[in-house]
Formats: structure tokens, sequence, C-alpha cells
């Protein structure tokens, strides 16, 4: 109602000769308005049984056969033995030659990627139809030794963790990979980017000047970290990778 | 991000980082390498560097490896004058310069000893060791690293500079040097180190302990000589070719006087100047003159007169080699002719 009144008001001061530009004036837009009257129904809710368990969803299950579907309650399993299912023929069987985030694709409606999902398992049991790559596989179990799950996740270039849109996880198990993988670069499974780093020579003469001025016994004094030194200008080089 | 950094904690505090230091192990073998001296005094030598420098080679691919790298680019195509590319050239020249720059080979820093103020009145009051930081700006700063007093106050009352591993801890956290942990990470423990060597990613462990420790400290010593002496003992000195870190490797094999097998490798491969030269850098070492002359009579009075006698049978091998190799030479040239 509001555009069409402003477009006839357009159209009109456009075909007088004498074109005044008029501020227009928008009316306030409130709720009250002759055409909005309230309506009020009376519904009936019956309320039965078998209802409420469906809104609820299916029954939790440990059954193996409901793996990865929702309701299941996934096992716990030692990262020892995910060690030895990533080497097994079920793997190969499953997986084949592809990462294992390849074969999953989170449902997006449209061309906007949904928010990343919090967690996939809530209360023991997978609470969505389409649990991310991890979740929905007992025996994958992110661990610092399993480097084999861990470096389908990261970038081959950079040693970080990939896009969450391209390997679909939940944040639950994102955070795990994380942790994880800073685990695996500590103990030096999975290498890791840092800046090179390059040394000061000027310090390293004057450390051994300093060494052949004084007589020996040598000065301790030299190479406590209480130093006697005045405050000395040092070039600041940036430190640029190349 | 909170809880990420919780696990962390608790991970370290499980994994006992402060035992794990085998200082007596360390101690006994800084013992009987620096028994002879302060290597660095050679190591800064104009001639010892050029040396090193010839010894180290310049091959591109490997020079300007990176292992990982901070951010994906793409490559860039730029069209220049000639100018414009010669001044490419000349920063490529300053990035190879940096790149081949070699860690200093130093003697390990001695752990203070002195007591600065003893008030044992204080000691009932104090329930755990107190660590006190000066944050001022005015002191010397080496690049990368600074040189700030440290300071603990002991349980017994003592008030005593800190030891070297709380020191580089402290000052990571006040003055962080990017790329360096706070506390070690877990692969330069001795028990860790030994299955990475096995890989033979020689490269990335030494470059990450450039990042991590400083040139004179006992971690750093450690772990590069233990590096060196696995590389010794597979052979696999042209992992390190052309990288910043096989000047310093064939310092410390003609420092400890093992270069028997470095010169057997080179002979292999026919780098008879660079056999030369590891013999010369040997002798300017332990104070010997330099001989010049005939390739292979220098090499070979070296093999009969100075060779250490524990690893003379890798050098004796490599030297029969050659001559076969080498009669064969002259017979294909007589045969030709």
């Amino acid at each position: 109602m509001m555009a069409r009144t402003l477009f006839s008001r357009l159209i009109i001061s456009q075909s007088c000769h004498n074109v005044i530009i008029q501020q227009l004036k928008l009316a306030p837009f409130t709720c009250r308005t002759a055409s909005m009257v309230r309506q009020i129904s009376c519904t009936v809710c019956k309320f039965e049984e078998s209802d409420s368990d469906e809104r609820k969803g299916p029954k939790k299950t440990s059954d193996p056969k409901m793996e990865g579907c929702k309701g299941y309650i996934p096992r716990f399993v030692d990262p020892e033995e995910s060690l030895r299912y990533m080497d097994s023929e079920a793997y190969k069987d499953v997986y084949k030659d592809e990462p294992v985030w390849k074969p999953y694709r989170k449902n997006a409606k449209g061309n906007f990627y949904p928010k990343i999902r919090k967690t996939c398992i809530r209360q023991g049991a997978i609470s969505t139809a389409s649990p991310c790559p991890i979740c929905r596989d007992d025996y994958l179990v992110l661990d610092y030794r399993n480097i084999k799950l861990l470096k389908q996740f990261i970038s081959e270039i950079t040693g970080k963790p990939r896009n969450l849109r391209q390997i679909g996880l939940c944040m639950r198990q994102f955070k795990k990979l994380q942790l994880e993988l800073a685990k695996a670069q500590d103990y030096g499974y999975i290498e890791k980017s840092f800046p090179f780093r390059n040394y000061d020579y000027t310090y390293y003469y004057n450390l051994v000047s300093k060494n052949k001025m004084s007589e020996s016994p040598e000065d301790t004094s030299q190479n406590t970290n209480i130093p006697a030194g005045e405050p000395s200008q040092n070039t600041t080089e940036q430190q640029s990778s190349p | 991000m909170a809880a990420l950094r919780k696990n962390m904690q608790s991970f370290r505090k499980l994994n006992n980082i402060c035992t794990s230091y085998c200082r007596t192990s360390i101690a006994r073998h800084l013992k009987t390498i620096f028994s002879k001296g302060d290597p660095l005094e050679y190591f800064l030598r104009g001639d010892v560097e050029t040396i090193l420098r010839r010894i180290t080679g310049f091959d591109p691919e490997r020079t300007f490896f990176h292992h990982k790298v901070k951010y994906a680019n793409r490559p860039t195509y730029k069209v220049l004058t000639d100018e414009e590319l010669q001044q490419e050239y000349q920063k490529g020249e300053e990035i190879k310069e940096r790149r081949l720059q070699m860690p200093p080979f130093m003697n390990c820093r001695e752990e203070p000893d002195t007591i600065i103020a003893d008030d044992p009145d204080i000691a009932p009051a104090i329930d755990s060791n107190y660590v006190f930081v000066d944050i001022s700006e005015d002191y010397e700063r080496i690049k990368g690293y600074s040189l700030r007093p440290v300071v603990i106050r002991h349980e017994n009352g003592q008030l005593k500079p800190a030891d070297w591993h709380t020191f580089d801890r402290v000052s990571q956290i006040y003055f962080p040097v990017p790329g360096r942990e706070v506390y070690p990470p877990k692969m330069f423990e001795e028990d860790n180190l030994e299955p990475l060597l096995k890989e033979e990613n020689y490269l990335y462990i030494l470059e990450r302990a450039c990042v991590q420790f400083e040139p004179d400290s006992s971690d750093f010593i450690r772990v590069t000589h233990r590096i060196y002496e696995h590389i010794a003992a597979h052979h696999c000195f042209d992992c390190l070719r052309s990288t910043r870190f096989f000047g310093p490797m064939a310092f410390y094999f003609a420092w400890i006087n093992k270069i028997e097998p470095l010169l057997a490798e080179m002979i292999g491969r026919d780098l008879l100047v660079d056999a030369i030269d590891l013999i010369n850098l040997k002798r300017i070492i332990h104070n010997q003159s330099i001989k010049e002359g005939d390739i292979l009579k220098i090499i070979k009075d070296y093999y009969l007169e100075d060779s250490n006698k524990h690893h003379i049978e890798v050098l004796r091998d490599a030297l029969n080699d050659l001559e076969k190799r080498l009669e064969a030479k002259m017979q294909k040239k007589q045969e030709s002719c």
C-alpha cells in the first residue's frame, strides 16, 4: 500500500512542467489499520501417547546396524583400535582412497551454507539425520597418534586444519581435531609452520672479543643473565619469510 | 579456545616436563667436547667461514625449501624491465644469504651459581620459589632474544639468578619470539627424538630447534649433536647439503676429530676440492698449518698420517674406489686415443 502511494505521487510530480521536488513524507507505519481484524479461533488439542513418542524422535539403540543413524548410541573405541581400523579392509571398503570427509555433504538448502553444528551427539546418542564424518563412524577417533586420520583434515601447505565448510565436522569434533593436531605437532609427528630464525652475528663477535680480552679463568659474568652492559642500539630487521 | 587452553595445560602437567631433561648425560657429552676450548672463536674466523660456505654449496631448490608456509598464496606473475629484473635478482641474493646463515657453534652456557642475597629469616614465609623479572626496556637485545635479569627467591631464602630453563620460559612469556613455545616441545626430549630420527626428517627438527632454543643452550647442543651423529651413522650427509646446517655439521666433525665418514662421502661423490677444504678446516681448528698442492697427494698424506685410526676403514674403502675409478678413466682415454 505504502509503495503504491509513493509511486503514484512521483508520476504526478514528473508529469508537471514546473517540477517541484517534493519531500515525500512517509506516513508512520502503525499496526493499527482498519484492514486488520484480529481473528480468534478455537482449536482442540488432541493429546495421544503415540504422538508424543514420534515428536521425540526414534528411540535410542546400541544396535550396530543402526550405526550413523539418528538415535544410535556411539560406542567408546580405544584410540589404538582406531589405529588398527585405519589399516583394515573394512576401512578400505567404505572410504577407499578418498579422505573421510569427501563423500559427506552437509544439507544446505540453496546457496547459503548453514551454521556450523555444535555437536552431532546429544545425551549420548546421535541427534541428527546426517552426522559429521567422524561422529557417524564409531571407529574413527581423533588422536595424536592417529596421524593417518589427522592428516586428512589438514592442508598440506600450511599444516593447519582445513576449512570447516570443506570437512563438514561439528564444532565439538573440530575442537578435538585442533587439540590432537597441536599434540601431534608437539611430538613432531606432523609438521608445523614457523618463521625462519636469523641470528645477529654482531652479538657473537662481541662475545668472542670479550672472552679474548679477559684472561683465564673466564669471567662467568659474561654468560649470566644479569648483564653489566649499557643499553645499545640494535638494528631491528624484520623477519619476513621469503 | 578457553577449553582448548585448559586441555593443553592439563596435558603438560601430566607429562612432567621438568623431569625429562637428563642432565647427567648432557653434562658428560659437553665435558668431552668442550674441554678443548671455545669453538666460537674458530667458527667466526673469516677463513673458516669461507671454507664452510664453499662446502655447503648452493642448490636453489634445497636452499629455498619451506617445510610448511604460514599462508597458502598463489604465485604472482609480473612484467618487469631489465632494471627491475636486476633488483629482483638482488632480492634473491639477500634471501639466499639469510637462508644460508649458519647457526653459531658455541660452548654450552654455564648455569649461574652466584648468590645475590641470602636472607634465611624469610624462609618460613616462602612456600614456593618466586620468580622476578625486570620488564624495563633498557637492556641489550640480541635479535630475537632478550637478556633481562630473571631472579628466583628460593624456599631457603636465597636470591639467585634463574637457571637457564626457567629463564628461557619466562623470557618467552614476557618477550615472545615468534614460533617459539614457552614449554619446549616434547619432540626434543631424548626418548621422543629417536623415533623421529628414523624417518630421516633431519632438516625439520634442526630448523625447529633453531627457533626454539638459543645456540648456546644445552638442549640445542644436545639435539644438534645427536642429529649429526645419527647422520654419520647412516651416511645421510647429502640431506643437509646446500642448507644452513651443513657448515656447523662439518665444523662439529672437525672439532671432535671425526671427519673420516664425511670425507669418504665427499670422495665417493668426486668432490675432491671439498675433501681438501675439510682437511684444512680440521687443521685450522687444531692449530696446524694448511697444506696446499696436489689434491690426491694431500688426501693420501692425510690418510696415512693424520686420520683418526678408529674411523679409518671407511676412508680406506673410499680411496680404493677412487683409485679404481681414476684407473678406469685413464684406460678409456688411452683407448679413445
